[in-house]
């Protein structure tokens, strides 16, 4: 895959995000939403007047309101604005962040704002997702997002007891992370001399698969507003620049977790690394990179997943974990924020990747903030029957 | 025994016969136990819409048992501990049928925490205590003015409030001529007053309160001097209700099959399995499809699978899923199968599910190590879908 | 026709599909607080932008038009409205709320901005129409849902046209000013000239905990000033309050009270105190008439006691001295007059009235003068029949009198007044009591004793714009 072209660069200039949490009870979804977009706007100095498009994204189903941005009008403040709606899946908040700088680098418009959210709490999350499934046979015997493939195909390779300890070590990582940003839902406190402890009483969902290492159901939204390079340097100080961003889809199928390396069918995480990474003459992602924020729906894929992020062999994706380089102050820190698995209000979930990413680059994420200067970071965003968004973030536009 | 918040674990119990909501206890069956470190164990039986709730340390018979620590055991009931958050800790944990014992969640109202009060003593003690702390220097520039309160009844007190260099002090008497002094007959119209309660026209009109000296220095000054007295109980005002509407939304809908998925449909009311065939990469896709979406070619070629065939995968679920024709959850657990038919490779599988009692005897396979062989079981009246096999089971 | 099947396509059936998901939605504090309050007190709420004035019917959280937060800005809208639009929906569909036929309607209730939909019933489908008049049916049991109104039907049938006492008569007309004089001057009160009946609304001192209906916000003024009217009060006086129900000496507060009374009965004449309350400064007092310009203000007239006095044992319980020195009648008598609002001057002794023609004479007042004589504040006279026909005397000749009295007082001396040819003030400022001794329902039916007072001595009830007439004000 080429390079898109691009007629402008277009930079980050204002995140917001509420807390994520399990239930929003004092306010409905527009309410919610609009706390957001007052924290983004005031994080970019602008009124909703320096608005030129509004696009709003969230999951379908989840919420089982139809047209959703009509009524979320009201929060989103798209009111007489261009106003666009995306759904992809799990990956519609990078989906928005794709659509924001396709839309700013292209001329039509010089400053997006990009909305995604989700009320878990008032849908049926596993439900919406087996409507995802053809209706005429699979929708009827699929089991929604849980599937203990991954923890199976881990165990497989390394063993059940490296492979359980990999993904709790992930977990604790995560709530420690989780534990130092304000905005996380949750953050237990856990420890590493936990470890043993929560493999054995952690309730088992699907096959290994255990509560305490899947995501968690949160409600929540984020809104990252974008500008054209001219308009981002009058307004920002310090912009956040797009450099690249790519997305692999992949056909629809149920073995949607790939249990059988012998036949692959096309993986798109490493599918879509690769091509990003080549066309961006990146060779070694691991050394390039100074943060990365994952889209890790449990602790078991993600563990999997860095392997196929990063190209790496072997057991290299284990022993990052074993060796806790993916914490604050590691080698490469993943999801600082606490992750998915700290938060997972799903139409913002891939948004606030991209948030976070930007924040840890322009320094001040707040108490998870990466002690070391960052200047490049990557977002990815997962969903629907697996496909992948990564997206590039510089610091300086010297690329 | 201990208190947390002020509430003792035994209140949560020996609150239980009167929260119960016989409503929530419709096909409830069984005996759960509590299992409270340091403070003892607990016995619920629940049967017939009614309840019994004992203290016993014979915990047998109970379908499932939760065990905690009085301080999280007292903060879950009472909402201070946030109970999925305990219970994802290892906090509280349950022993035995997990299922069942999410059903205590409808049997109980939730417990509400007593109410505390202030005695008007306490207030008084605290509107004068916080004084000097709510007086604003900068606007008594100038200022010379004492402020004197007599105020009766048992709780009553004299207190002085001084104003003189931008400095305000409290005493506890009426000392030389007050610029102004308010009398009150029964010190809790006061409390009352300045709480909002009354107001002063009504107190002053009925007698029960008097003003002497420059009225008009207490009506246009205090209200300046100082920041309004904040009620520390104001915070145990009742939260809003907040609304919850539940509501299952149910579509009925129609699908066109297609000649592809419908040669396949159909193929089940016939007892045989279809798979169509990639002509690029040869593989077979199941159930069929009309292009393969890897070669991004049509495949027509259909070839007859199966029907048994070799385990290659089983979730074991353990979560309860709603059920998306009907919303209701399914019974857990199940095991949700993919079969390598006979006659697929690789990744060609079928998912379905296998029969429940044999969810335990199934063996994974994968490319080295064969999967337990299984059958399809078929339904009498097969209609032409995908429950027209019941099931898998076992070939033996 | 028989049915063609397509070659290829023999395999290709419909099967019936369906889909059903459990949700739980929150509603929310904004939409919470709708729903149970008009489940349990039966009242529709609203939210009022402060930026656009719009009011919003059902509330939300921000406005969309401007962005503004305006959760917090609850104002009552009517259970009744009219019918903006409407559908018929004629088929049957288990989403829907009722059988078909029923009627939709788009209703937007008196006091909102926005219309909302609800079922219409009561009435058959082809007999809707649009501007319709129509009520809230509240439900019988609760759903916690917008359905706890169950429908609107239409209005209870109110009066056809709705006349305000003074209406449906020939406007009356300043007969040539000599005549009216002479009429006067004889001693034979003038009762052909209508009477103006003046609600004030509030006063300084009247709290809620006395009487639920005596207004503290901009929007229950305009409620009981519109009530006011509708039951025959030509101008209201008003003591703006602040939330707490506090006497304020506030600009934006008066004015905004000021103002949604104007919005209300566009009609009316508001009349503003010049003496707000206690406590207040000279400046704090006049400088809200400049700012606000009413079409009329109070003018009190000497410095004196006014003071919260036991009726029964004489005991004092406050104590106060209400200033109003000769150079403060002076200053504000013609900070009025040069502001174009007419003053009404309030005398509680024939002294007051002394004072104020001797300031008269620098000739800064404009004709005709308005007085109203004031009886029964404690510090003040008492009514007495003999001293108000010496007040009546001693005003000039073109001058008009009004009067008011606290408490008792109340119905004698404007009884007296309007016997007289004068006009009469009530009010829950003044009284809070019918002459039965019950509590008023509200300003509105003090309002209709005078009404019925007039009704008796045969004096027409006067419309705003007659009051005008009489006592010379601009209308703005």
């Amino acid at each position: 895959m080429a390079h898109k072209k691009k007629n402008r660069n277009v930079g980050i200039i204002g995140v917001g995000q509420t807390k994520h949490s399990s239930h929003r009870e004092d306010v409905n979804q527009p309410e919610m939403i609009h706390e957001a977009i007052s924290l983004a706007l005031k994080d970019a100095k602008l009124t909703m007047k320096d608005i030129d498009c509004v696009i709003h994204g969230n999951m379908e189903l989840f919420e089982m309101v139809h047209q959703p941005d009509l009524w979320h009008t009201l929060g989103t403040g798209a009111f007489g604005k261009d106003s666009i709606r995306i759904t992809t899946g799990g990956t519609v908040g990078a989906t928005l962040a794709c659509a924001a700088d396709n839309l700013v680098s292209s001329g039509m418009y010089d400053i997006v704002l990009a909305i995604g959210f989700e009320k878990l709490q008032e849908g049926n999350t596993t439900g919406g997702i087996t409507n995802m499934a053809d209706p005429l046979w699979f929708r009827k015997i699929q089991a929604g997002a849980l599937t203990g493939s991954s923890a199976y195909d881990v165990e497989r390779e390394f063993g059940l007891e490296r492979a359980n300890r990999a993904s709790m070590i992930y977990r604790i990582i995560m709530d420690k992370h989780a534990g130092l940003n304000p905005n996380a839902h949750r953050a237990f406190g856990l420890d590493f001399n936990q470890i043993d402890d929560l493999i054995k009483i952690s309730p088992k969902l699907v096959g290994e698969l255990k509560l305490i290492e899947m995501c968690s159901q949160s409600d929540g939204a984020c809104c990252v507003i974008f500008a054209c390079e001219k308009r981002a340097k009058d307004i920002s100080k310090n912009p956040v620049w797009i450099r690249d961003h790519i997305t692999a889809h992949k056909e629809e199928t149920f073995n949607i977790f790939g249990y059988n390396r012998e036949f692959p069918v096309v993986k798109t995480h490493k599918f879509a690394a690769e091509h990003l990474f080549k066309r961006n003459e990146i060779k070694d992602p691991l050394g390039y990179f100074d943060v990365f924020e994952m889209y890790d729906p449990a602790s078991w894929w993600a563990i999997d997943w860095l392997r196929d992020f990063f190209g790496l062999k072997g057991d290299e994706h284990l022993k990052l974990v074993e060796n806790k380089e993916i914490m604050i102050g590691g080698k490469m820190p993943i999801n600082p924020s606490g992750g998915v698995i700290g938060s997972n209000p799903i139409g913002a979930t891939a948004l606030v990747r991209v948030a976070e990413a930007a924040l840890q680059i322009r320094g001040n994420a707040g108490p998870h903030q990466i002690p070391t200067p960052v200047k490049h970071a990557l977002a990815s965003g997962f969903g629907g029957t697996m496909w992948t968004v990564l997206m590039m973030l510089e610091k300086e536009l010297n690329w | 025994m201990a208190e947390y918040w002020e509430i003792k674990v035994e209140d949560i119990f020996n609150s239980m016969q009167e929260r119960f909501r016989p409503e929530g206890a419709k096909d409830v069956d069984a005996i759960f136990g509590y299992d409270i470190q340091g403070e003892g164990k607990w016995k619920l039986t629940v049967k017939n819409n009614d309840m019994k709730i004992e203290k016993s340390d014979d915990l047998s018979g109970c379908v499932a048992t939760m065990s905690a620590d009085g301080e999280t055991f007292v903060g879950v009931n009472t909402g201070k501990v946030d109970a999925t958050n305990a219970f994802m800790s290892g906090k509280v944990k349950v022993d035995g049928d997990m299922g069942a014992f999410g059903k205590t969640g409808k049997l109980f109202r939730k417990f509400v925490i007593p109410k505390k009060e202030m005695s008007t003593k306490d207030y008084l003690a605290d509107m004068f205590g916080t004084v000097i702390k709510r007086f604003k220097p900068s606007e008594a520039e100038g200022l010379d003015a004492s402020f004197a309160f007599d105020l009766g009844g048992p709780d009553g007190g004299k207190w002085t409030v001084i104003i003189k260099e931008k400095k305000c002090t409290v005493t506890t008497t009426i000392e030389g001529k007050p610029t102004v002094t308010l009398e009150f007959n029964e010190a809790k119209d006061y409390v009352d007053f300045i709480l909002g309660k009354i107001d002063a026209q009504s107190i002053l009109a009925a007698g029960k309160a008097a003003a002497k000296g420059d009225i008009n220095m207490m009506a246009s000054k205090w209200p300046v001097l100082f920041e309004k007295y904040k009620d520390p109980m104001a915070g145990n005002i009742p939260e809003q209700e907040l609304l919850v509407l539940k509501k299952t939304i149910s579509v009925n809908q129609k699908f066109s099959t297609g000649p592809i998925m419908g040669k396949f449909l159909k193929g089940l009311k016939d007892k045989k399995i279809y798979a169509n065939k990639c002509p690029k990469c040869g593989r077979l896709q199941l159930p069929p499809r009309e292009v393969c979406a890897e070669c991004r070619v049509r495949a027509k070629d259909f070839v007859e699978v199966g029907p048994k065939g070799e385990v290659r995968y089983m979730d074991l679920v353990y979560y309860a899923m709603p059920d998306p024709l009907t919303g209701v959850a399914r019974e857990t657990p199940y095991g949700a199968l993919n079969v390598l038919l006979d006659g697929c490779k690789g990744n060609e599988t079928l998912p379905h599910f296998i029969r429940k009692d044999q969810i335990e005897k199934i063996q994974l396979g994968w490319n080295e190590k064969k999967g337990t062989r299984v059958r399809p079981v078929w339904e009498e009246n097969r209609i032409g879908d995908i429950w027209d096999i019941k099931y898998f089971e076992i070939d033996e | 026709m028989a049915k063609k099947e397509m070659k290829g396509f023999e395999d290709s059936y419909i099967v019936e599909g369906k889909m059903a998901l459990p949700y739980t939605y929150f509603a929310g504090r904004v939409g919470s607080k709708f729903i149970t309050t008009l489940r349990d007190q039966k009242k529709i709420m609203g939210v009022k932008c402060p930026t656009c004035n719009k009011v919003y019917l059902p509330p939300r959280q921000v406005c969309e038009k401007d962005f503004t937060d305006i959760r917090d800005n609850w104002v009552e809208v009517k259970n009744s409205g009219v019918v903006t639009n409407f559908t018929v929906v004629r088929y049957d569909d288990k989403h829907l709320p009722r059988k078909a036929p029923f009627t939709l309607a788009l209703i937007k209730l008196d006091g909102a901005d926005t219309p909302f939909m609800h079922i219409l019933e009561g009435i058959k489908p082809e007999e809707v129409k649009i501007g319709m008049k129509v009520e809230a049916e509240f439900a019988a049991q609760t759903t916690n849902t917008i359905l706890d109104i169950d429908h609107f039907k239409p209005a209870a049938a109110e009066k056809n046209v709705f006349e305000r006492p003074g209406t449906g008569r020939k406007p009356w007309k300043p007969e040539d000013e000599h005549e009216t004089q002479e009429k006067r001057r004889g001693g034979k009160p003038d009762m052909s000239t209508p009477v103006i009946i003046t609600a004030a609304l509030s006063g300084a001192a009247t709290m809620k905990n006395q009487i639920p209906s005596v207004p503290y916000t901009p929007a229950e003024f305009a409620e009981e000033a519109y009530k006011c009217w509708k039951a025959g009060a030509a101008m209201v006086h008003v003591h703006a309050r602040g939330e707490d129900g506090m006497a304020t000496h506030e600009h934006d507060r008066i004015r905004a009270t000021h103002d949604a009374i104007k919005e209300r009965c566009p009609d009316l004449i508001v009349n503003l105190s010049s003496a707000v309350g206690m406590g207040k400064t000279a400046e704090q007092r006049i400088s809200q008439i400049v700012a606000i310009k009413p079409e009329m203000a109070s003018l009190n007239t000497n410095t004196m006691n006014f003071s919260i006095i036991d009726r029964k044992t004489g005991k004092i319980f406050i104590d106060y001295v209400f200033e109003n020195t000769f150079t403060m009648v002076q200053d504000f008598g013609k900070a009025m007059e040069k502001n174009g609002v007419k003053p009404e001057i309030e005398c509680y002794d024939i002294g007051g009235l002394d004072n104020t023609l001797l300031v008269a004479k620098q000739g800064f007042f404009t004709d005709p003068m308005n007085f109203n004589f004031v009886w029964g504040v404690a510090g003040g006279q008492a009514f007495r029949s003999e001293a108000f026909i010496a007040m009546m005397n001693a005003i000039p000749p073109k001058a008009n009198f009004t009067t008011c009295g606290v408490g008792t007082d109340e119905f004698p001396c404007i009884m007296q007044s309007c016997m007289l040819g004068g006009h009469m003030r009530v009010g829950l400022e003044d009284n809070i009591r019918m002459p039965n001794g019950e509590l008023a329902k509200g300003n509105y039916e003090l309002v209709e004793v005078a009404v019925r007072i007039a009704e008796c001595l045969g004096r027409p009830v006067a419309t705003a714009d007659e009051a005008r007439l009489i006592m010379g004000i601009k209308k703005r």
